[in-house]
C-alpha cells in the first residue's frame, strides 16, 4: 500500500501562500471575520510559517509551509476519548467529524499545533456558498479539523482506476496545495516507491523533518535551503 | 406551636444522647435571615452561571476567550482546581479513621462533604469544556482506551460513586437518629429521613456491618485518590507539549490537591464552628494538628516545585525552557509570582509563627493557599500552551464574562450544596463523636498499653 | 459562427472531466449544519479560461459543479502559468459571488456621494449616457469626454474603448500610471512602448528593488522558472536584489544588498563604471547597437560628454560606495558577477521609480542590459512581435480637432497618464474642463490618498459613469453605476507575458451570468447605436462577442502559432517556425476556435531574434544612453546623485510604502486575502507599519502596540510591527488597504497608505513620487 507524504523544498518557496488560499477553496474552509482572526480562531489547515533571524543588515526570512504532517508514530491520535482521530490504512491521519465530541485534547497533543477548532457555526455570506466543493463536508461548530491531505482527491483518483481496472497512478493523485504551488516547493506522492520523486528528496542530504526528535515520525520532510 | 414542638424535640434528644444533641439545633430552629440571604445570593449566581453556558451553548465556545493555541483555559483549570479541592475531604477522613486517630471524629462528615460536594462541580468541567456536549455519551459509544481522558471518566466516576457510598453510610446512623428524634419538623423532611435511614437501627450487627464497611471504603477510597488526581494529570503529561511533559507532574498534582483540599476542609470547619458555635467540638487542638500538617504540606509543594523547574534549568531544551522564562521571569510571572506568594510565602509565614498560628491565622492562610493553587492550575495550564513550538505567534488569553461567570457559579454552587446539606443533615458526625465518647478511652488506653509495656497503665 | 452561451457550453462540454460518481457528501450526516441542502448532483466540467485578477493573465480552469463555479486550477496548457496559480488567482471564485456585488444598474437619486441610489434598466442607462455625448457632439465638444482606464480587461475591449473615443472625437483616454515605472526608460532609450524579460533563460537578474516575487507583469511565470530554477532541472538562476527594506523577494534572492533609499542611480552607474574601468562591456554591442557611450559633437559643433565620460568621472567607486553605503567588496562582487554572467537581465520597478530620480533611474537600470549585451538575446530584454489583429473597418475620417486634456510637456509617455490629470484638475488647471468622466477600472478617489480633494474637484463634471462591480469610493461619487459581470461571466482576449512568447488567453463565461450585467463592449455597442451618426457606424457588431470573433479570426489567418498545446508539441511548432515553416492544426476556422476555447488561449512561441529595426524605434534607431536622451528631450544631465536621506529634523525616518503580494492591483475586497496579507508578519484584516527593532525600543514603541505615523502629507493610527529587515531609519506599510468602500471585505480594514504619501509628480514620468517621504512615530499616549 502506497505511503504518500509531502517533500517541501524551502529553498523554492516563496511565501506566495497560493497554496493556503488553495487549500481553503479546496476544502471549504470557513472564512473568519477580522474578530476571529485576530483572538486566534482563523482556521487555516495550510499556514506559512516565517522564521526572521538576524539583526539589520544581516538578516534572512524563511518560509516554512505547513500542512497536517501526518506522522507515522502520531501523538494526536493516541489520546482522543472517542477514536474521532485516527490513522487510516493509508498512513492518513484524519478526523471523523460527526463523531469528535470538541474536546480539543489531539490539538493539545500534537507538537506542531496544526488541529483547529471550529469555535463558531461556520459562516459564509450569501451567495458565496455557491462556490464550497462538493466532495469536502462542511464542518459544524464544535469539531476540530486539518489538513486532510486532500483526501477526497485520493478516492477520485481510485474511483477513477477502478473505472479503468487499474491502480492509482504514481502522480495521478495530488493535493490542491501542491497542484498550485508556483515554484513547484511542493512534492506529494508514495515515500514508499523507489521510483517517485519524493521518495528520492526525503533521502536528500537536505532533507529534515521538523522536530524530528519528538519522533512522531511525519510523512512530510522539509529540503533546507541551499 | 411548631416551636414549642421543636423544643420539646430538643429536650427528648437531650435527654437521650446528652450535650451533643446540641448538632441538631442548626437542622431543627428556624433559619436566620442570614442563611435565606445566602442561598438566595448562591442561587442567584448559580442560575447567572446556567444561563453563560446556555448562551455558549448556542453560539459555541467562540464566546469564551479560548482560541487557537490556548485551547484549554478557565474550564479545564477549575477541573484541576475543583479535583484538588475533592481531594482532602475523603482523603483525610479514610487515612484519619483507618489509622484510628482519635482528633478526627467530629469533622470527618463535614470533610467527606467537600468531597461529595465539589466533585460532581469538577467532573462538570471538562463537559462544559466540550465543542459538543450532545455527544458525551460516545465517550462509552466508541471509547477509545489510550486516551488519559477515558481514564479520568472511569476513575472520577469510581472516585464519586464510593465517596458517595462512603459517605451516605457514615450519614446512616445520624439518619436514623433524625428520623427518631425530629418529630416536629415538616412531613417532607420526615419522609426524607425515613427514607434516607434505610431503617437503620442501633444493634451491634449493624454497627459491626458499617464498621467493617467503612474500613474497607477508607482503604479502596484511599488509593482511588491517589490515582484520580494522578491520572489528572496524566491529561497533560502524556502530551508532548513543554512544560506538562513531565513526570513529576503526577505526585506534584496529587500534593497540590491535598494541599488545597486540607485547605479547603480547614475553612469550612472554621466557619461551620463559627456558624453554628460548634466551638467544643472543633477546637483549637485540631487547627493546630491541621497547621502543622499544613506545614508539612508546604515544604512539600515548595520541594516539587523546586525540582520542576530546577530538571527544565539543567535540561536547557528550548520549548521547556521557552516556557520556564514566560513563567518566571516573562509574560506570565505576575500570576507565577503571586501564586508563588499565595500558596507558599504566606501561608508557611502565617502557620510557623506561633502568635499566627491561631483559627483566624490558619483560615487567612486558607483561603491564600486555595486562590493560590487555583492560580497554580493556570500557571502550570496556560503559560504551555501560549508558546508553539513551530508559530510565529504567542498566545493570549483574556477569560470573557462566560469563563468568569460560570467559574464563579461553580463555587456558589459548591457553596449553595452545602449550606443545603447542612441545614437538612447533622453537620458532624454525631454517632462517631458518641462512639469516641465511649470507646475512646478504652481505645487509647489499650494503644497505651501496647505502646509502653508495664505496670503504671493497668492502674 | 457566434459565440453564444449555448455554444461555450457544449465546447465545455467538450473538455468535461468524467466526474465518476461523487460521493454522499459527508456533511449530509452531520447536525447543526444546513448547508447540506445546497449539494446538487454533482456534474462536473472543467472550463479553461483565463484569470483577470492582475495583468499577468494565467490560464485557469474553473471546475463547474452543478452550474456552480466551485474552483479555479491553473490552466497546464498556459505558457504563462503551466498551472500553477497565485493566491489571488484562486480568489476569482470569490469575486464571481461576492455578497456586495452591483446587481443592477444605479442612478444617483440624492446628491453626489450621499450613497441614495435608483435602480434603472440598462436601456435606461444607454439613454442617459447616449442623450449626455449626443449633447456634446451638438455642442461640438467631443474632446470633452474623458475616458479613464486602469486594467483587467482583454485586448479587444480596450480596441474598443479606444475606438469609441476615436470615433466619437475625444483624444482623451487616460490611464493609470504603471506599477513598474519602467516604460519610460523604455520609450527612451529604445523607444518602444514596453519589454518583455526573458526569465526562461537568464542565469542572473540585478534587481533594483523590483517586487519580482510579489507582483510584476509575469509573476507566476516567473516564480516557476524562479523554482525550476531552483530546481534540479536546471542551473541555478542568480537572484541579486539591492533594496533597504529586505522584501519576500530580497529574502528568496541569492544575495541582498541593503542601501540606501534612493540611491538606485548612484549604485547602477557605479557598476556601469566598474564595467567600463576594467573593459567588461559587451565593447561589439557598444558599438555596433547604441549611441551616447562616447563623447560626440552635436550639430551646435559642441562637444557632449557621453556615457562614459560622465560614469568614470562622477561615479567612482569610492563614491558610489559612500552615497549608497553598500561596502566596497560588496559593489565589486555584485558588478563582476553582472559582468561575468551572461545572459543577464537589470531590471527595476516603482520602488525605484516612483521617486524623485525616477526616470533618471529607470534609464540607467536599463542602460546596464545594454552595456552587458544583453539585448535583443535568449535571455536577456525581448520585444516580442505583436500579436495578429482583427480588420476593422476603417474610421470615418472625423478625427479629434482638440489637443488632449494634459499639456504636451506631460505627454512624453505615449498615453496620458492619470495622475497629472487628477493634479490638474484639482488644481482647476486643466486646458478644458471635462463634461463627462468615465472609469473603468480605476478607483482614483481611493489610489492617490486625496479622497476628498479629488472628489470636491470631480464636483465640477456634470456626468461621471462608473463601470464596476463592486460599489467603489469614485463611484459612489458617480452619476450612473454600471454593474460589471464579472471575470467568470464574460468573454475577453488578454494578452500574457512569458519570457518572450507571443499569447493570448481567451476568457470565456463558466456561468451563467448571476445577475443583469453587461460587458463594456456591449454597453459601448448600444450606446454607439444609440447615439447614431460615425459613431454607429464605426461599430457594426451586433454585439460584443461579434468584435471578438474578428479578433479570433485573425489568430487564425495570421498563419503562424497555435491554440494552447502540452509543451512539447509547442517546442515543435517553434523549431518548424524557425526554419520558416508553419503547418496548420487545425483545417477549417469553426476547428480552430473551438480548440481555442477547449484550450483557453493562442500561443506563438517564435521568437525572431536580430530584427533591429523593431527593437530600436529611437530617432538614432539605436539604443540610446542617458546622455543623448537628455540631449534630446532637452533635459540638462543630473550632475550628481538627487538629495534623497531625508533631511528634515522633524521627520528622521524615510516611509518605504509597499505591496503585499495579494493587495497588488486589489485583493482586499477578498477575503480569502485579507487572512493571508503577509507571509512575514502575522496581520490579518488590518494595516501595520513595520518598525527596527532598535528604532522602536528607542521610542519606547512595542510590537503590536498603536502608534501614530506622521509625515508632511498628513498621518494614520496602526499597529506597530517590529521587523529587523528594515533600516533603523526606515519605516514601512503595506499598500491596498484602507478603503472606505469596496465591499464589506475591504472597507474599514486598516488605513490608506497613500494618504500620508508625498504626491508630487515624478518628473517627466508623472508617478506620484511616493518613495520620497520622510516620516516619524508618534505614541499614541505619551
Ligand atoms: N501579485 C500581483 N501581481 C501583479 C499585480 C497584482 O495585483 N498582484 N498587478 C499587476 C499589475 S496591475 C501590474 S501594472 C504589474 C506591474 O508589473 P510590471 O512588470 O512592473 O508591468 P508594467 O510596467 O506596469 O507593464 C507594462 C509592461 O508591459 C510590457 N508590455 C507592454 N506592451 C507589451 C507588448 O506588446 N508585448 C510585450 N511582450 N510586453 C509588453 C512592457 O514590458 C511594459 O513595461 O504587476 C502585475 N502583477
Ligand atoms: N496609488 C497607487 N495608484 C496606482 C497604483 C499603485 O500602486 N498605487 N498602481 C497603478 C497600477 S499598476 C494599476 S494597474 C492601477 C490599478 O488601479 P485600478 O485599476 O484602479 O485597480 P483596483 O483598485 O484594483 O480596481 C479598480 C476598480 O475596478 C473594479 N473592478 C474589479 N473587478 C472589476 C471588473 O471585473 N469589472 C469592472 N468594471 N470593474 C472591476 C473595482 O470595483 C475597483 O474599484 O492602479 C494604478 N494606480
Ligand atoms: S504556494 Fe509554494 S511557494 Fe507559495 S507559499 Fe506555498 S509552498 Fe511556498
Ligand atoms: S502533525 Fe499533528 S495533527 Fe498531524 S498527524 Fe502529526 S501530531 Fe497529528
Ligand atoms: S477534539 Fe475531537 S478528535 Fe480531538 S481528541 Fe477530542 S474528540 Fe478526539
Ligand atoms: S494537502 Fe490538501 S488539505 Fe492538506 S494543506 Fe494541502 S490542500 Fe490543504
Ligand atoms: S498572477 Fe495574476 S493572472 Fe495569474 S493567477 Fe495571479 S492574479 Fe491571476
Ligand atoms: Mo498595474
Amino acid at each position: 500500500m502506497a505511503r504518500y507524504g509531502m517533500v517541501i523544498d524551502l529553498d523554492k518557496c516563496t511565501g506566495c501562500q497560493a497554496c493556503v488560499v488553495a487549500c481553503k477553496s479546496e476544502n471549504n474552509i470557513p472564512i473568519s471575520t477580522p474578530e476571529e482572526s485576530e483572538e486566534g480562531r482563523k482556521i487555516s489547515w495550510m499556514e506559512v510559517i516565517p522564521r526572521v533571524e538576524g539583526e539589520y543588515p544581516h538578516v534572512t526570512v524563511k518560509f516554512i509551509p505547513r500542512p497536517c504532517f501526518h506522522c507515522d508514530k502520531p501523538p494526536c491520535t493516541l489520546v482522543c476519548p472517542v477514536y474521532a482521530t485516527y490513522k487510516n490504512d493509508e498512513g492518513f491521519v484524519a478526523q471523523i467529524y460527526p463523531r469528535c465530541i470538541g474536546c480539543r485534547y489531539c490539538t493539545q497533543a500534537c507538537p506542531y499545533t496544526v488541529k483547529y477548532f471550529n469555535w463558531y457555526k461556520p459562516r459564509w455570506d450569501a451567495p458565496l456558498q455557491a462556490c464550497f466543493n462538493p466532495e469536502v463536508s462542511v464542518r459544524p461548530a464544535g469539531v476540530v479539523e486539518k489538513c486532510t491531505f486532500c483526501h477526497h482527491r485520493l478516492m477520485k483518483a481510485k474511483e477513477k482506476a477502478r473505472g479503468e481496472n487499474r491502480e492509482v497512478r504514481g502522480e495521478e493523485y495530488q493535493p490542491a496545495c501542491v497542484q498550485s504551488c508556483p515554484t513547484g516547493a511542493i512534492y506529494f506522492g508514495d515515500l514508499d516507491d523507489p521510483k517517485s520523486t519524493v521518495h528520492l528528496l526525503a533521502r536528500d542530504p537536505r532533507a529534515f523533518r521538523i522536530m524530528e526528535d519528538l519522533g512522531a515520525e511525519p510523512k512530510v520532510y522539509y529540503l533546507s535551503e541551499k | 406551636m411548631r416551636d414549642y414542638a421543636r423544643i420539646r424535640d430538643l429536650e427528648k434528644l437531650q435527654k437521650d444522647i446528652g450535650k451533643d444533641a446540641q448538632v441538631f439545633s442548626p437542622i431543627l430552629l428556624k433559619p436566620t435571615p442570614a442563611y435565606w440571604a445566602t442561598v438566595l445570593v448562591l442561587s442567584a449566581i448559580l442560575g447567572w452561571g446556567v444561563y453563560a453556558y446556555i448562551r455558549q451553548i448556542q453560539y459555541g465556545l467562540g464566546v469564551t476567550g479560548l482560541n487557537r493555541p490556548i485551547y484549554w483555559g478557565f474550564y479545564i483549570i477549575n477541573f484541576v482546581f475543583w479535583i484538588g479541592i475533592a481531594h482532602a475531604g475523603t482523603l483525610i477522613s479514610s487515612v484519619l479513621r483507618v489509622t484510628s486517630t482519635e482528633w478526627r471524629r467530629p469533622f470527618t462528615r463535614a470533610a467527606e462533604a467537600v468531597t461529595v460536594f465539589s466533585l460532581p462541580f469538577a467532573a462538570i468541567n471538562p463537559i462544559i469544556d466540550l465543542g459538543r456536549p450532545d455527544r458525551l455519551l460516545n465517550v462509552f459509544r466508541t471509547p477509545h482506551f489510550t486516551s488519559p481522558l477515558l481514564w479520568d471518566v472511569v476513575c472520577i466516576s469510581i472516585y464519586l460513586i464510593f465517596s458517595v457510598i462512603y459517605f451516605y453510610i457514615a450519614l446512616l446512623p445520624d439518619l436514623a437518629m433524625c428520623r427518631d428524634y425530629l418529630i416536629s419538623v415538616s412531613p417532607f423532611r420526615r419522609w426524607l429521613y425515613k427514607t434516607l435511614s434505610l431503617g437503620f437501627r442501633y444493634d451491634e450487627k449493624r454497627w459491626k456491618k458499617i464498621e467493617w464497611w467503612m474500613n474497607g471504603l477508607a482503604i479502596f477510597l484511599f488509593m482511588v485518590v491517589v490515582s484520580v488526581h494522578t491520572n489528572v494529570s496524566f491529561v497533560f503529561l502524556m502530551t508532548l507539549q513543554p512544560g506538562w511533559h513531565t513526570t513529576i507532574l503526577a505526585p506534584y498534582f496529587v500534593l497540590g490537591a491535598i494541599y488545597s483540599g486540607c485547605a479547603a476542609v480547614i475553612i469550612i470547619m472554621a466557619l461551620l464552628r463559627w456558624v453554628y458555635r460548634l466551638y467544643n467540638y472543633v477546637t483549637d487542638v485540631h487547627f493546630q494538628k491541621m497547621a502543622k500538617f499544613m506545614i508539612a504540606l508546604a515544604l512539600f509543594w515548595l520541594y516539587f516545585t523546586g525540582i520542576e523547574f530546577l530538571a527544565i534549568y539543567y535540561g536547557r531544551e528550548v520549548a521547556p525552557m521557552t516556557i520556564f522564562h514566560a513563567k518566571v521571569f516573562g509574560a506570565y510571572k505576575d500570576v507565577f509570582w503571586l501564586m508563588f506568594l499565595l500558596t507558599f510565602l504566606i501561608p508557611l509565614t502565617l502557620l510557623v509563627i506561633p502568635k499566627t498560628r491561631n483559627i483566624p491565622g490558619l483560615v487567612v492562610a486558607s483561603i491564600s493557599i486555595i486562590i493560590g493553587m487555583w492560580l497554580e492550575r493556570y500557571s502550570v495550564i496556560v503559560p504551555s500552551e501560549a508558546y508553539p513550538r513551530m508559530a510565529n505567534f504567542v498566545g493570549l488569553y483574556f477569560p470573557t464574562w462566560v469563563e468568569w461567570s460560570i467559574t464563579a457559579a461553580l463555587l456558589a454552587g459548591f457553596c449553595l450544596f452545602y449550606v443545603l446539606f447542612a441545614r437538612f443533615f447533622p453537620i458532624l458526625t454525631v454517632w462517631e463523636v458518641r462512639e469516641g465518647r465511649e470507646h475512646g478511652l478504652q481505645h487509647f488506653v489499650s494503644e497505651m498499653k501496647a505502646f509502653y509495656p508495664g505496670e503504671e497503665f493497668h492502674g | 459562427m457566434k459565440l453564444t452561451r449555448r455554444d461555450f457550453l457544449k465546447w465545455s462540454g467538450g473538455t468535461a472531466v468524467a466526474a465518476g460518481v461523487l460521493h454522499r457528501p459527508l456533511s449530509s450526516l452531520l447536525q447543526a449544519d444546513d448547508f447540506s441542502s445546497e449539494w446538487g448532483p454533482g456534474t462536473e466540467t472543467y472550463i479553461p479560461s483565463t484569470c483577470l485578477l492582475c495583468p499577468c493573465a494565467c490560464g485557469i480552469l474553473i471546475r463547474v459543479v452543478d452550474g456552480k463555479a466551485v474552483k479555479i486550477e491553473g490552466n497546464p496548457l498556459s505558457p504563462v502559468n503551466q498551472g500553477k496559480l497565485c493566491p489571488k488567482g484562486h480568489s476569482a471564485v470569490l469575486e464571481l459571488y461576492h455578497p456586495d456585488r452591483l446587481k443592477k444598474p444605479l442612478k444617483r437619486a440624492g446628491k453626489r456621494g450621499e450613497g441614495k441610489w435608483v435602480s434603472i434598466s440598462w436601456e435606461e442607462a444607454v439613454q442617459t449616457f447616449a442623450e449626455k455625448l449626443k449633447e456634446l457632439h451638438h455642442q461640438k465638444k467631443p474632446h470633452t469626454f474623458v475616458f479613464l482606464k486602469g486594467n483587467g480587461y482583454g485586448l479587444t475591449t480596450g480596441k474598443m474603448i479606444e475606438r469609441f473615443l476615436q470615433a466619437f472625437g475625444s483624444p482623451n483616454l487616460v490611464i493609470s500610471p504603471s506599477r513598474s515605472g519602467m516604460d519610460g526608460a523604455y520609450w527612451a532609450t529604445q523607444g518602444v512602448s514596453g519589454v518583455d524579460y526573458d526569465f526562461s533563460h537568464t542565469r542572473l537578474i540585478l534587481s533594483f528593488g523590483a517586487s519580482l516575487l510579489e507582483g510584476q507583469k509575469s509573476l507566476v511565470h516567473f516564480m516557476n522558472v524562479f523554482g525550476n530554477s531552483r530546481g534540479e532541472n536546471r542551473g541555478r538562476m542568480r537572484l541579486i536584489q539591492i533594496e533597504p527594506r529586505l522584501s519576500v523577494t530580497g529574502a528568496k534572492a541569492d544575495l541582498w544588498v541593503p542601501i540606501q533609499p534612493n540611491t538606485y542611480a548612484t549604485f547602477a552607474l557605479g557598476i556601469a563604471h566598474i564595467l567600463i574601468r576594467d573593459g567588461l562591456y559587451d565593447k561589439e554591442f557598444i558599438e555596433k547597437f547604441t549611441a551616447g557611450f562616447e563623447d560626440w559633437i552635436d550639430e551646435e559643433g559642441k562637444v557632449r560628454e557621453g556615457l562614459k565620460t560622465i560614469v568614470l568621472r562622477d561615479y567612482t567607486v569610492e563614491h558610489v560606495s559612500e552615497v549608497t553605503g553598500v561596502p566596497l567588496d560588496t559593489l565589486l562582487q555584485v558588478a563582476y558577477e553582472f559582468a561575468r554572467t551572461r545572459p543577464a537581465i537589470a531590471l527595476s520597478d516603482w520602488n525605484a521609480t516612483w521617486a524623485p530620480d525616477g526616470f533618471f533611474t529607470a534609464i540607467v537600470v536599463h542602460s546596464l542590459n545594454a552595456l552587458v549585451g544583453s539585448m535583443d538575446v535568449p535571455g536577456g530584454v525581448l520585444l516580442p512581435p505583436s500579436l495578429p489583429s482583427g480588420e476593422l473597418p476603417p474610421l470615418p475620417p472625423d478625427t479629434p480637432t482638440q489637443a488632449p486634456i494634459l499639456p504636451p510637456e506631460k505627454a512624453l509617455l505615449p498615453s496620458l497618464p492619470e495622475w497629472p490629470f487628477f493634479q490638474n484638475l484639482m488644481e482647476n488647471r486643466l486646458p478644458y474642463m471635462p463634461e463627462v468622466l468615465f472609469l473603468y477600472h480605476t478607483n482614483p478617489v481611493y489610489e492617490y490618498g486625496k479622497g476628498e480633494k479629488i472628489r470636491k474637484a470631480l464636483d465640477s463634471i456634470p456626468l461621471i459613469v462608473a463601470y464596476t462591480s463592486l460599489m467603489n469610493e469614485t463611484a459612489e461619487y458617480a452619476d450612473l453605476v454600471l454593474p460589471e459581470p464579472s471575470v467568470l461571466e464574460r468573454w475577453e482576449d488578454v494578452p500574457g507575458f512569458a519570457s518572450g512568447t507571443t499569447l493570448v488567453g481567451i476568457a470565456q463565461p463558466v456561468v451563467t451570468p448571476l445577475y443583469d450585467t453587461l460587458p463594456l463592449g456591449d454597453f459601448l455597442i448600444r450606446v454607439a447605436k444609440a447615439v447614431g451618426g460615425s459613431l454607429s457606424s464605426a461599430f457594426p457588431f451586433e454585439n460584443f462577442e461579434e468584435a471578438l470573433e474578428a479578433q479570433l479570426n485573425a489568430l487564425f489567418s495570421a498563419r503562424r502559432g497555435t491554440p494552447f498545446t502540452d509543451p512539447l508539441e509547442v517546442a515543435n511548432i517553434r523549431s518548424l517556425e524557425e526554419r520558416g515553416w508553419w503547418t496548420p492544426v487545425e483545417s477549417s476556422l469553426e476547428d480552430f476556435k473551438t480548440r481555442l476555447l477547449e484550450k483557453g488561449g493562442w500561443v506563438d512561441p517564435y521568437y525572431p531574434y536580430g530584427e533591429p529595426s523593431r527593437i530600436y524605434q529611437t530617432p538614432t534607431r539605436q539604443f540610446e544612453f542617458f546622455p543623448l536622451v537628455w540631449k534630446r528631450l532637452g533635459i540638462p544631465t543630473p550632475t550628481g546623485p538627487i538629495q534623497s536621506a531625508p533631511s528634515d529634523p522633524e521627520y528622521p525616518l524615510f516611509l518605504l510604502p509597499y505591496f503585499p503580494l495579494v493587495l497588488w492591483n486589489g485583493g482586499g475586497e477578498l477575503p480569502w486575502l485579507q487572512e493571508v496579507l503577509s507571509p512575514i508578519l502575522p496581520v490579518n484584516w488590518d494595516s501595520w507599519v513595520e518598525i527596527n527593532p532598535e528604532t522602536a525600543k528607542k521610542l519606547g514603541v512595542e510590537d503590536g502596540e498603536v502608534v501614530w505615523v506622521e509625515t508632511p502629507a498628513g498621518r494614520v493610527k496602526t499597529r506597530a510591527k517590529v521587523y529587523s529587515g528594515l533600516p533603523p531609519d526606515g519605516v514601512a506599510i503595506p499598500a491596498g488597504l484602507g478603503h472606505t468602500s469596496y465591499g464589506r471585505y475591504a472597507r474599514g480594514k486598516g488605513i490608506p497608505v497613500a494618504e500620508i504619501l508625498t504626491q508630487d509628480s515624478v518628473p517627466h514620468t508623472f508617478f506620484p513620487s511616493w518613495f520620497s517621504t520622510p516620516a516619524r512615530i508618534r505614541k499614541v499616549r505619551e
